[in-house]
């Protein structure tokens, strides 16, 4: 059995995944097929539409918004570095029908790009959509450095789970329309391609210490992102606001009620605010504050895909 | 494989991705088919031009005015955006069985001896008298109009683009003809129409499928529900009562479909994505092209709002701290665990108040939809 194969364009040594029919070359992109070591053509490459200094930009308005990073972060942090990471994305056409006694009864149809790989080093959130369209046809001249992830699970592997939600659908509509449990789902989906697509790693550092943040180079999402996080005035505010008014609330409460002594209120009071306090008091104590994209909550983004 | 397409008026490179049906030249503004059998009319709403943006963006500030007056503009870019509007009309038909279970109960008098008083009492009580089942069956029609709104590109679909589509069909721009002249503007992108008719056609019949199934589902649970109630009300009376316990679906059938489909040609709405900065951070706003009219606006959380978030927070800790904690205490004195479970409990709600509060006073910004 061969351990390795040899890049068409590079001629670099890419080592084999067991199972994974098509793996690309990490220094050029370029994208072999392991059976016969030729070229696989259906490649495409989403492309970089923000540069490193965009992307480190985009990384900075977003955290100096954050409660708990200090004030002067745009002005005294320096970009210190950036990689861009090429992440594998299988394209599927999904085409999926429910027969009922040879007739169809319902279909569900659409493109989907899901991750080709479950060794991904970029802290993509959970639900991230990537685009199906919008992509160029790759060339291993297109980006020179760059790193490019392989493969690493088989067309055939992420077909079946991309399907899954598809399935669900087709066959709860079946069931409506027919009004009967015996139905049959037919498949005829197809794996379209393989899509690199681009984020940029940023790294940048403030006083002495270096933080990371991951920005997608198609659109300009930030990702996630580290932040220094200091007691700065908003977060000492929020502290001070919280504790006085519900330990006063708390004491007003006893004291309108009649026999219960003043300072179980209080404590009382205290004690139900606690987790509240330490969530604010965590965004400015400790080493490093972390954003997470929440996809359900993206404002305006540039459509620029 | 990739071929280099040239613009057929200025022979400009054009940017093609392999799904790109019309790419507008970024030199010359004139569209081109890239795949000639897609072919269709595309009409466009034209824009006011930068510098009336920055003006209306003024004009907002003013009217917001606080903080607004600390706001600077960075940059502002203008984006036609391809969209397709569907009309579509859909009827579905349905019948199902469901089996309601209904409790009854009768109403009866009871002496019981009261040994305070040292005599009988007379006491009134319910009790189970039994269990009707009954089969209920439910079928109807309905028909229904929608509206939608489809953009032409499978990418981009986020909360804010919709919104364009929306206020195009509330305030009824003028539509003219595609011509290069009118995106011929500084700051001026055109994006690639990359949806088919035929591909939009099926999305919107989907759509429009999966509304009215889902409306139409409810409608029928909800007439179920009614008929138990109607038949539990047949057993009310001065001495008896009945509840509808559960109805449970046996059996549902909805049929679908579509009647009928108008599609516009392919409208070019214009939209501007405008950046501000304030103290240091960066913010967007999406106004519309023709009325320039801010429809999405991200806004900073001021310190004095992020307070009443915190304060109010507090009051909610405090009141059932206040009033939890000397309960808790009250029944771990007297060993009464109801008691201090409760006491637990009104605590609990209170941080439960206090904690989705605290993140709202954290948010990083805040997003606003200006109706």
């Amino acid at each position: 059995m061969r351990k390795t194969v040899k890049c068409p364009y590079c001629g670099a040594e890419i080592e084999i995944v067991q199972g994974v029919p098509i793996i690309s070359c990490p220094y050029c992109g370029t994208s072999v097929k392991v059976e016969t070591g030729e070229r696989f053509k259906e490649h495409y490459l989403f492309r970089v539409n923000y540069d490193y200094n965009s992307a480190y930009e985009k990384l900075m308005s977003l955290v100096s918004r954050e409660v708990g990073s200090p004030k002067d972060l745009v002005v005294n942090s320096a970009p210190s570095g950036g990689t861009l990471h090429f992440i594998p994305l299988y394209v599927f056409h999904i085409d999926l029908r429910a027969v009922r006694g040879g007739r169809k009864v319902s279909e569900e149809v659409g493109n989907i790009s899901v991750l080709a790989s479950d060794r991904v080093s970029v802290p993509i959130p959970k639900g991230y959509r990537f685009p199906v369209r919008g992509r160029l046809y790759f060339s291993p001249r297109v980006v020179k450095r760059g790193r490019y992830l392989s493969p690493s699970i088989s067309p055939e592997g992420a077909l079946m789970i991309a399907e899954i939600p598809f399935r669900e659908k087709v066959t709860c509509e079946a069931i409506l329309e027919t009004g009967s449990k015996a139905i049959e789902v037919v498949s005829n989906s197809e794996f379209t391609g393989l899509a690199h697509y681009p984020f940029w790693e940023v790294k940048y550092s403030y006083g002495n210490k270096e933080y990371t943040g991951y920005v997608d180079a198609c659109d300009g999402t930030v990702v996630y992102a580290e932040y220094p996080k200091t007691l700065e005035v908003r977060v000492i505010a929020s502290t001070l606001a919280l504790l006085l008014s519900s330990a006063l609330t708390g004491l007003l409460i006893t004291l309108t009620g009649s026999e219960t002594p003043l300072l179980e209120g209080l404590v009382g009071g205290l004690l139900a605010s606690l987790p509240a306090l330490a969530i604010v008091l965590r965004r400015g104590i400790g080493e490093k504050g972390v954003y997470v994209l929440e996809v359900r909550k993206v404002g305006i983004s540039e459509e620029v895909r | 494989m990739s071929t280099a397409l040239k613009c057929e008026n200025c022979g400009a490179p054009l940017t093609v991705s392999p799904e790109t049906l019309v790419a507008i030249c970024s030199y010359c503004g004139s569209p081109n088919w890239v795949r000639e059998t897609a072919r269709k009319e595309i009409v466009i709403v034209s824009s006011k031009p930068y510098d009336n943006v920055i003006k209306a963006f003024d004009d907002y500030k003013r009217k917001r005015g606080g903080i607004w007056e600390d706001v600077v503009v960075r940059d502002a870019q203008c984006y036609y955006v391809p969209f397709i509007l569907a009309d579509i009309s859909a009827s579905a038909e349905y019948e199902g069985d469901y089996r309601a279970q209904i409790t009854i109960y009768r109403r009866e008098i009871r002496r019981r001896y009261n040994a305070e008083r040292g005599e009988y009492v007379k006491e009134e009580v319910w009790v189970y008298d039994r269990t009707v089942i009954r089969t209920i069956h439910v079928a109807g029609s309905l028909l229904r109009k929608y509206q939608l709104n489809v953009l032409a590109r499978r990418s981009a679909e986020t909360k804010g683009v919709g919104v364009i589509a929306n206020h195009f069909r509330k305030t009824i721009p003028v539509i003219r003809r595609f011509t290069s002249e009118i995106v011929k503007q500084p700051r001026t992108v055109v994006l690639a129409t990359e949806l088919s008719f035929e591909e939009v056609e099926k999305l919107v019949i989907d759509e429009a499928r999966d509304r009215i199934r889902s409306t139409v589902e409810m409608r029928a649970d909800d007439e179920a529900y009614s008929k138990a109630e109607r038949i539990a009300s047949v057993y009310r009376g001065l001495d008896r009562k009945a509840r509808v316990n559960s109805v449970t679906s046996l059996y549902k059938r909805v049929t679908t479909n579509v009647e009928e489909v108008t599609m516009s040609p392919i409208i070019m709405l214009p939209v501007w994505i405008l950046t501000y900065e304030y103290r240091n951070s960066v913010y967007k706003v999406m106004l519309s092209g023709w009325d320039l009219k801010p429809l999405v606006v991200e806004e900073p959380v001021t310190m004095t709002t992020r307070l009443a978030y915190h304060v109010i927070s507090g009051l909610a800790a405090g009141i059932a701290g206040g009033l939890g904690f000397p309960v808790l205490l009250n029944g771990l004195r007297n060993q009464i665990i109801e008691e201090a479970t409760m006491g637990v409990v009104i605590m609990l709600i209170g941080t439960g108040i206090s904690l989705a509060l605290t993140k709202l006073a954290l948010r990083s910004l805040k997003v606003r939809y200006e109706k």
